[in-house]
């Protein structure tokens, strides 16, 4: 018992991961149609312009910890920032100009917008995987048999309010209101006085963002970032969206966790439910098949919406 | 459907006259690129190339080209980049005290990124380089696929790539330089149930031929010796999260876990390892040996074991004064590098007693007597293969660095 506890918070953490990440995928994709193939490497961005924050100012843990404390908030302010502004840019240059070329180019954009950052990451930050300064308190505390450090507490609960955070603002701000009624009807929302313009720019700075702070988790938690890491990461989390319900921002959540859990418990469990044949290295495998499985049954995800068409 | 006037034979030309004009200047370009190609710089390329001294113009002052390949970047570079520095060292002592039979000895080396699918890119790479001989390549996963490359262009290769297949394979002109993993999983699978007490254990490793290799030989030693093996998993290299996997091996509570496979991944599971509250005896094979698996793995690496293939580099006075060399030109502690330096000390001193640079009378000499390096005097079997089998030496992570703590045989 102790262990399928223990793996469902290796999953849960795992999974608000790719839930943040997915968040900014459902986004853009619910509103305009666009696989946005760069979001992945927005995650990666984050935790790259922690690396160097942090790098640069060199502070460890043994420094006192209110230094400890600021520096790691100005890392993810930072990161969230730098992955924002990313962002916009990517409005601004890969899309916008394009906006009504048919889908097919803007997904060549956005993909040539990935090949960029991945390679701006190689040249500026090394080909080798990149150690991320340990700087959050490296204890655990033990619930039973199960252990849970701070820093797995801190991923949930941080991803948790973040998440809460962007559905308060979607669907109770007025703002938010308009990104909802400009995905479902774009050119209504034009008439109706909207700022399509601003929501869209909104929808490439709100997710980003987001995976920027999801990418400097990502080095905090496993002590390494590399700039490859959004590409995996973006496709599971891309996967995860869709089987949550494309262009919903329960779904994607819901997708993340589910993802992360399979994770881990296929990595768990697989061997024993399978009387040794398929070991934890199908985890993968397993995973996506049940993902699979899921859109056999449900093709618009589990919290699917109909979105109407743009005309 | 065609048009009337049907312009597209003009269009056809122009391509047809633009493709042979880019292959005239491509192979007009060839022939210089070892000494002038700028590094490539895109992410999925394969190669750089450094040159130890500068060309003579003379046909028998030319320097000997000898060619060099590992992972220089990405996993396991750090690795990779030792290897070479070690090389290089010999390379330059050599060549400012007169070069070999009176030429300067080239090093022509490429990048691999220790990916088996670009090792045999590289591999051609070298042979049409026109290198007598070939050191590499670092790991058994990139080594193998080049074997029937090099074997068949005449050109001996030396490595310490250390699965067995590397010398099964009948090609008498390779060459491994340290023990073999019958050597290293045997002798600790051993170790861990003799020495250390361990009766039970649990084995991850990362389905590559190296780490699934050295793994599956400690398994075959450790339950010959009457421990138990509880389970075996493997892991997909360049994966982070191995939490899931840990958690079920700490279920099966074994007296130790051994890990085959290379520090990239092995630190971030030593370090989960430790996070999920596991206190067994880890130990791992040679890839683990070095900065990288200690970085990665942090505090959790601390106690950490490690199988080696070489001893301490103060043991002897060749290897201190190797080591007094190495930090005085590169500023760090070597790790593998000293084998990098046997390895361009043999080709040389094979060269020098065959008095050729043709690869079957260096192979010829490296097969017929022993030569001193600062490892051990080198023999080699029939296969290739290290004579007299070997000493695999148990290192412990203390204080952030590698300290010796015994040897087995």
């Amino acid at each position: 018992m102790e262990i399928f506890a223990q793996q469902l918070v290796n999953g849960l953490v795992l999974g608000s991961l790719y839930a943040l990440v997915a968040l900014g995928y459902t986004m853009v994709y619910g509103l305009l149609q666009l696989f946005n193939f760069a979001h992945g490497d927005l995650f990666m961005a984050g935790g790259y312009i922690a690396v160097f924050i942090l790098s640069a100012l060199g502070t460890t843990l043994a420094s006192p910890g209110i230094v400890v404390f600021v520096v790691v908030a100005l890392a993810f302010l930072a990161a969230g920032a730098g992955s924002a502004l990313l962002g916009l840019a990517t409005e601004r240059f890969a899309y916008r100009p394009i906006a009504n070329a048919p889908r097919i180019a803007q997904l060549i954009s956005v993909l040539g917008v990935s090949i960029v950052l991945q390679n701006v990451a190689m040249l500026v930050g090394g080909r080798r995987n990149r150690v991320f300064p340990t700087l959050f308190p490296e204890g655990k505390f033990a619930l039973g048999d199960v252990q849970i450090t701070y820093i797995q507490v801190f991923i949930i609960a941080a991803s948790l309010i973040l998440m809460v955070g962007l559905y308060l603002f979607v669907n109770r701000t007025l703002f938010g209101k308009t990104i909802l009624a400009t995905r479902e009807n774009y050119d209504a929302a034009r008439l109706m006085g909207i700022d399509v313009r601003r929501v869209v720019q909104l929808t490439f700075v709100l997710g980003p963002a987001l995976g920027g702070l999801a990418g400097v988790m990502f080095g905090m938690y496993y002590g390494t970032v590399f700039f490859t890491m959004g590409f995996v990461s973006g496709i599971k989390a891309f996967t995860a969206a869709v089987v949550g319900g494309i262009g919903s921002i329960t779904g994607a959540m819901l997708g993340g966790l589910l993802l992360g859990l399979l994770e881990s418990f296929g990595a768990g469990y697989l061997s024993k439910l399978t009387g040794g044949l398929m070991g934890p290295e199908y985890r993968d495998i397993f995973a996506f098949a049940v993902l699979i499985a899921v859109l056999v049954f449900k093709p618009s995800g589990l919290l699917g919406e109909r979105v109407a068409r743009r005309a | 459907m065609r048009t009337h006037r049907n312009t597209g034979w003009r269009v056809s030309l122009l391509v047809a006259l633009l493709t042979l004009l880019a292959l005239v200047v491509v192979a007009c370009a060839g022939d210089t690129a070892t000494t002038t190609k700028a590094p490539d710089t895109s992410a999925t390329s394969a190669g750089t190339e450094t040159t130890a001294a500068t060309e003579t113009t003379a046909a028998s002052t030319e320097p000997i080209k000898i060619g060099f390949a590992a992972g220089l970047t990405g996993n396991g570079a750090a690795a990779g980049q030792d290897f070479l520095n070690g090389v290089m060292l010999y390379v330059d002592q050599v060549n400012a005290a007169g070069g070999v039979l009176g030429r300067q000895i080239e090093i022509v080396s490429e990048d691999e990124l220790n990916d088996p699918k670009n090792a045999t890119t590289v591999a051609q790479k070298l042979v049409d380089a026109g290198v007598v001989a070939v050191i590499g390549h670092l790991t058994s996963g990139t080594t193998i696929p080049t074997l029937g490359i090099y074997s068949a262009a005449g050109i001996p290769q030396i490595t310490p790539a250390t699965n067995p297949d590397v010398t099964a394979q009948g090609i008498d002109s390779v060459f491994r330089v340290d023990p073999d993993d019958f050597a290293q999983g045997g002798n600790v699978g051993r170790y861990m149930f003799e020495k250390q007490g361990a009766k039970t254990a649990a084995i991850i490793h990362d389905k590559q031929a190296f780490g699934q290799g050295v793994a599956e030989q400690f398994q075959a030693a450790f339950e010959e010796a009457g421990g138990t093996v509880t389970s075996v998993n493997g892991i997909t290299p360049g994966d982070v999260d191995f939490r899931a996997v840990l958690t079920k091996i700490k279920g099966e509570a074994p007296d130790m876990v051994y890990y085959g496979g290379v520090a990239a991944e092995g630190g971030l599971v030593i370090k989960q390892l430790r996070e999920l509250g596991m206190e067994q005896k880890f130990i791992g094979p040679d890839q683990l040996f070095g900065p990288e698996f200690i970085k990665i793995g942090g505090t959790g690496a601390e106690g950490a074991l490690v199988s080696f293939v070489a001893p301490p580099l103060d043991s002897t006075p060749e290897l201190s004064k190797f080591l007094a060399d190495y930090k005085a030109a590169y500023n760090e502690e070597p790790f593998v590098a000293q084998y990098g330096y046997d390895s361009i000390l043999l080709i040389a001193e094979a060269i020098k007693t065959a008095d050729s640079t043709e690869g079957k009378d260096i192979a010829a000499a490296l097969h017929a007597g022993t030569i001193k390096g600062i490892l051990s005097d080198y023999a080699f079997e029939e296969n290739g293969a290290l004579a007299g089998g070997g000493v695999i030496h148990i290192y412990e992570v203390k204080d952030g660095a590698d300290v010796w703590i015994d040897q087995t045989s």
